[in-house]
């Protein structure tokens, strides 16, 4: 019986096995169009994970800037907790601040406990109206940073936290730090550690005590430094007189320029003209499925002008290039002003007479286009660019910024793959495309982080969304807008 | 070949419709055993092949690459049926049993597409055993774990199998018989 069986078995696989069947030519009709969908669904997909990406990163660094922004007394605190002495330490803690006037301690006290800590210099009111900074032997005034004061028989008052929130101040710029004196405060109040730009006076409502006294009880307490820059002059509305100084005292320019290099992934957001019949079918299907996103980049430089310390304009100079993935598709000849037929691709941008490989068309001939073709539009973006520190202290700017740009296209470009009569593909390049508009309006938009390497050279990383506001096409019923996310790597110098 | 591949592993299209068209009727054999209709088949077929696509890059050359792509359409096919559940015919199998099978002898007389007829006619679990067992020589122990059930109902179905188409080929036989005379 096995053997019957076994037999059967063998008699059906020898009879089938080696047995072809037909295939319809549907089949390969419904796997081309599956494929097709399959390559979007991966492009969305890389769209999608490079937004998140810059999406991400972006709150990432909202985060990060809000966390510097919001607690950076705390984190002081506790760093200083661990250099300081246990005296001023728990002092600290317990009160956060310390204010008053001086009642004794001269100007050379403060400095020799300074000196004590290590720390570079430290800087106080002295007779002369002017702020002194000593450091080792050398001492000088600073007149940038004077200013008239009535009280001036005075150790200027400070909260202990902010002066210890800002123990880094051998900084290079007055813009990045956080405190600034306010040189005309009150006489019973002493003068107050202000926040830059806000005016909020750090001390109110908190206990105090003088430092005289402090220093009295505690002849031991190291104070921690503080630099001249962290404490300049406050105007009567409350504004930082700042003037950007470097940290041997030069004025910085407001002037700066950078160096940017941004790779991105590009698409184009298809519409319908309201005038066609058909508007309220939306986008159109058939160049979305035909074409793809793809990586691109742009790179450039901008030079920027620093109107406040928080506000900045830049302008600037791009090289943008736009890349647009083709499908393969087909193509047909037409003919028009009783001209020979050639073969015409439509794609999203434009259209381009595709060269006659294989001698010239008839009316309605097809030609298989292959999969390796790709549309390149280069564009001369100029930029006007308004930015806004968020967050910003010696080492790390945070910012946002947005504006308009001038695109202008100076060079379009389709590399087509065309098969040959032996059924290869040959790559033609086309470099004229009909109806691409030569000037475009755009849009940009970006958070950054900018790190300073010393007073003059910065890096920043920006992610950053950019897209057309015109459409890059003309008389088509289909409008085509490119937009692109990407993430900006760049240099900067500070004049 | 190589470069057949490494051009569909790179999507082009028309590397890809060569290797679909190199393979596909044999394939379309194999998707034709394992369905019950052209259609079915032609679907696994596609859904096989647009495996095969998205996985070229991983072929390693160490086997054919014809049977490469069969175990993809034959695993493509498993996956469709288990994915529609088990369906059983209820058949009187002592009917079956009873009649007289006269030998293998007699497959040599008909033609593959009256084998392929009595093969899809099957019900859809059985004609997976059988085509797992006798075509792809897979053992009870696999074939249940391929399909998810257990090795007994592996063997009772290819015994059933067995039966249905020894009682079709015999009353082909038969048939045959009758016209001639």
């Amino acid at each position: 019986m096995k053997e019957l069986n076994d037999d059967m078995d063998q008699l059906f696989r020898s009879s089938l096995d080696a047995e072809e069947s037909p295939v319809r030519e549907n089949a390969w009709n419904r796997l081309d169009h599956k494929l097709n969908a399959s390559e979007l669904d991966v492009y969305k997909r890389k769209t999608r994970i490079y937004r998140s990406a810059t999406i991400i990163l972006g709150l990432l660094l909202l985060g990060g800037g809000s966390y510097e922004f919001l607690i950076p007394a705390r984190k002081a605190v506790s760093e200083n907790k661990t250099t300081q002495s246990p005296a001023l330490a728990d002092r600290a803690s317990k009160q956060n601040e310390v204010s008053g006037e001086s009642t004794g301690n001269t100007p050379d006290n403060l400095n020799n406990t300074a000196h004590a800590t290590n720390r570079p210099s430290f800087v106080i009111n002295t007779n002369t109206d002017k702020l002194v900074e000593k450091r080792g032997t050398d001492t000088r005034q600073t007149p940038e940073t004077s200013h008239p004061n009535k009280h001036s028989n005075r150790i200027a008052s400070y909260p202990v936290a902010s002066i210890i929130a800002n123990p880094k101040t051998q900084t290079t710029r007055t813009s990045a730090s956080p405190l600034s004196l306010a040189a005309n405060a009150p006489a019973s109040s002493g003068l107050m550690a202000k926040e830059h730009g806000t005016g909020t006076d750090l001390n109110a409502g908190l206990e105090t005590e003088p430092i005289g006294t402090l220093l009295e009880k505690q002849p031991g307490l190291m104070m921690p430094a503080i630099h001249e820059e962290s404490l300049v002059p406050l105007s009567s509305d409350g504004q930082s007189n700042a003037v950007a100084t470097s940290g041997t005292g030069t004025r910085l320019s407001r002037f700066s320029v950078s160096l940017f290099f941004v790779p991105d992934i590009t698409g184009r957001h298809l519409t319908k003209d309201d005038d066609e019949d058909d508007k309220l079918n939306g986008p159109d299907d058939d160049f979305s499925e035909r074409e793809s996103p793809s990586f691109s980049y742009h790179t450039g430089v901008k030079v920027g002008y620093e109107l406040t310390h928080r506000w900045s304009i830049y302008a600037g100079l791009s090289y943008v290039t736009l890349f647009q993935g083709l499908k393969a598709t087909t193509v047909y000849a037409t003919s028009s002003n009783n001209e020979a037929p050639h073969f015409v691709l439509n794609t999203s941008g434009g259209s381009a007479i595709l060269p006659n490989v294989n001698g010239p068309p008839l009316p309605s001939d097809s030609l298989s286009i292959g999969a390796r073709s790709l549309e390149t539009l280069r564009f001369i973006q100029l930029p006007l660019l308004v930015q806004y520190s968020i967050f910003q202290n010696n080492r790390i700017t945070w910012y946002a910024l947005g504006g308009p740009s001038l695109d202008v296209l100076v060079s379009e470009m389709i590399k087509v793959e065309i098969p040959t009569p032996t059924g290869s593909g040959e790559v033609h390049t086309i470099t004229g495309i009909t109806g691409v508009n030569h000037f475009n309006l755009g849009f940009m938009a970006g958070m950054g982080l900018k790190y300073n390497l010393n007073e003059h050279f910065n890096l920043f990383t920006e992610p950053v969304f950019k897209c057309l506001l015109t459409p890059i096409n003309s008389n088509t019923p289909v409008k085509s807008y490119p937009f692109s996310y990407g993430l900006s790597f760049g240099i900067g110098y500070h004049f | 070949m190589n470069d057949l591949i490494k051009l569909c592993s790179k999507n082009d299209r028309r590397a890809q419709n060569e290797l679909f068209r190199l393979f596909s009727p044999k394939m379309m054999n194999v998707c034709l055993r394992y369905s019950k209709s052209r259609e079915e088949a032609e679907d696994t077929l596609v859904e096989g092949f647009m495996k095969v696509f998205d996985h070229i890059s991983e072929f390693r050359k160490e086997g054919s690459l014809e049977g490469w792509i069969r175990k993809i359409i034959v695993n493509t096919a498993v996956e469709k049926f288990r994915k529609k559940g088990m369906l059983y015919a209820t058949l009187h199998m002592e009917e079956i049993k009873e009649i007289d099978f006269s030998g293998p002898d007699v497959l040599s007389d008909m033609s593959a597409d009256e084998l392929m007829h009595m093969i899809q006619a099957l019900p859809a679990g059985y004609r997976m055993v059988f085509n797992l067992y006798a075509f792809e020589g897979l053992k009870h122990k696999e074939i249940a774990e391929k399909l998810g059930i257990s090795e007994g109902t592996s063997k009772s179905n290819l015994y059933d199998a067995r039966a249905i188409l020894k009682k079709e080929v015999e009353l082909s036989r038969r048939q045959a018989k009758v016209s001639n005379e």
